[in-house]
């Protein structure tokens, strides 16, 4: 049964050579991937997962209404309205957060996240139950769907890669320096409201690029697992970005081609797979160690 | 030449109703050391805060020139920051990035665009006694060793002017020592004013050429000789044993030019500025 299973999914790989929208989302994926395995340490370390999640679940709002307005045909449209839709409530959240930061209070205060995320959410959710035609596209929102990917997305989501890449890349000890003491950058003259500001804008394309592979719901597991893995290994800071990428882009991967394969949920495919991937890696750490 | 002149200085926390800061008026020359001494709450890390720009300039009342420009504009401010460095009270160092000493200094050269000089880096290292640690972990040391680090690299920047808030605290007899030899040689070789904000007296009142005593309200003397037992004590609010200063010493007294000293038995209830010869002596209580 094991050889027949394997036998299926390396079969199966060649779907991506036939199929053109399997195509277009294997390469997109690998742009996504690498993007999202380069930022996740970022995430960990400015410990902002929380807030990654509150912005992944707001722009629910922005693409119910999207879908409302400008209906699933307009795709190009509808994702630039639902992108400038999450950067605004991001932009109130991080404004928020920077304050709270700034002034000394309430640093450990996240209830303001909470309470906006399931709000925007929820009426996310009431806007797209009222007003949309076609009422099942919600569960496309909510975990994704690689059939939705197109040669827009597969564009867009290279050149997110290549403009993380060169901000992250170009500034990267500056991001560091500021991450490890904000304070004491700021004294030396950088800019820490800029760098927060850029930070949320780079998260929120991130998010708002990648919903049509996991979903508002799942699509943080990708965002948080690669950087988790990396860390937990206790490397240098830059071989510690390079594990996070690979981890992210190898995952990624195997999750898809196994979704297609066995004709699972991509979104939820991609998830479970990171995880699991994430723990046999942590096994497969110790087991090393104790020879 | 004065690099840093605080000409009435005001500042209140916002929610607050009292200033912590009134007034604050002083002028410091490159080379000089200005000791700022006070109890708990008395405004003294706030002062290096906005001398340091981490309170917003528009927040502040009265005037900060560093280099004899006002300091109000942004440009003007930033480009003070690559002038000066300040070591805080407490570092808050993030956890979760655990790299070396070393590394951390060199990326914060990078970062902060100044330059790094391995040669003057390890010399540094060598006086200030952390030669060996330097490729240990940040979070591996203790707290006088991260003091250290935090000081080699604001010393490496070559700064007009170094602010540090309470660097005494944490360091052994030989940190101690080693810094204050390291402290007297910057401002003779290199001009650079000192602003040390401590709460051991004798070491500031030993170390620096001036003081400034804060209790939320100022009280500045330009020459040291002023400060007497009887101010202190009126300061903090208690008694003094074991000062090395000239309590009560009138011959030592009638050297400063100063000689009506009625600031020693000011009453502390009114506000009043004397300006004598080349004594400049505010006190003021509310």
């Amino acid at each position: 049964m094991f050889t027949t299973t394997l036998q299926t999914y390396f079969q199966s790989l060649q779907d991506f050579n036939q199929f053109d929208f399997l195509f277009t989302s294997l390469i997109t994926i690998i742009f996504l991937s690498l993007t999202m395995g380069f930022i996740s340490p970022f995430i960990l370390y400015r410990k902002k997962a929380f807030m990654g999640s509150a912005i992944s679940h707001s722009s629910l709002l922005g693409l119910a209404i999207a879908q409302v307005t400008l209906g699933l045909d307009q795709a190009i449209n509808s994702f630039f309205l639902t992108l400038m839709i999450t950067v605004f409530t991001t932009f109130f959240l991080a404004y928020s957060t920077y304050n709270q930061q700034k002034l000394g209070v309430n640093k450990t205060d996240d209830s303001a996240i909470g309470i906006f995320y399931t709000s925007s959410m929820a009426l996310g959710i009431i806007i797209h139950q009222l007003f949309s035609k076609t009422k099942n596209d919600l569960l496309s929102f909510l975990f994704g769907n690689v059939l939705f990917l197109s040669t827009f997305d597969l564009w867009l989501s290279a050149i997110l890669c290549i403009f993380v890449f060169l901000i992250f890349g170009i500034f990267f000890s500056k991001w560091i320096y500021l991450t490890i003491d904000e304070e004491d950058a700021a004294l030396a003259g950088l800019n820490p409201k800029l760098f927060h500001y850029l930070f949320y804008l780079i998260l929120t394309l991130v998010i708002v690029i990648s919903i049509k592979i996991a979903g508002t719901l799942l699509i943080e597991t990708m965002l948080l697992v690669p950087g988790f893995f990396a860390l937990n290994l206790k490397l240098d800071l830059k071989k510690t970005f390079y594990a996070s990428i690979a981890f992210s882009l190898c995952s990624s991967l195997i999750g898809l081609t196994l979704a297609n394969a066995f004709n699972l949920p991509p979104g939820a495919t991609l998830s479970i797979t990171q995880v699991i991937i994430l723990f046999l890696g942590f096994i497969g750490i110790k087991l090393f160690k104790y020879n | 030449m004065s690099v840093l002149s605080l000409i009435n200085v005001g500042y209140k926390y916002p929610g607050q109703k009292t200033e912590t800061l009134s007034d604050v008026s002083f002028n410091l020359q490159a080379g000089k050391a200005l000791g700022i001494i006070g109890p708990n709450g008395g405004g003294k890390s706030t002062l290096l805060k906005i001398i340091s720009g981490l309170i917003p300039n528009d927040k502040i009342s009265g005037q900060i020139l560093f280099n004899q420009q006002n300091i109000s504009s942004s440009k003007s401010h930033t480009e003070m920051l690559t002038k000066m460095s300040f070591v805080p009270q407490t570092q808050k160092l993030n956890p979760l990035i655990d790299i070396p000493a070393k590394d951390y200094i060199q990326l914060a050269a990078k970062a902060a665009n100044f330059s790094f000089n391995l040669d003057e880096f390890h010399e540094l290292a060598q006086k200030l006694g952390i030669q060996k640690k330097l490729n240990q972990s940040l979070f591996t040391l203790s707290g006088g060793e991260k003091q250290r680090i935090l000081l080699l690299k604001a010393l490496l920047k070559k700064p007009a002017l170094l602010m540090l808030d309470e660097p005494t605290k944490g360091l052994d007899g030989i940190g101690l020592d080693q810094l204050l030899h390291l402290l007297k040689n910057i401002q003779s070789t290199t001009r650079t004013a000192v602003v040390l904000v401590d709460h051991n007296l004798n070491q500031v009142i030993r170390h620096c050429d001036q003081i400034l005593c804060l209790n939320r309200t100022s009280h500045w003397h330009d020459q040291k000789e002023f400060l007497t037992k009887n101010v202190l004590e009126s300061i903090y609010h208690c008694e003094f044993e074991h000062l090395l200063i000239h309590e009560n010493d009138k011959s030592s007294l009638h050297k400063v030019t100063d000689p009506l000293h009625e600031h020693l038995f000011c009453s502390h209830t009114t506000a009043h500025q004397h300006n004598h010869s080349n004594a400049v002596i505010f006190r003021k209580k509310k």
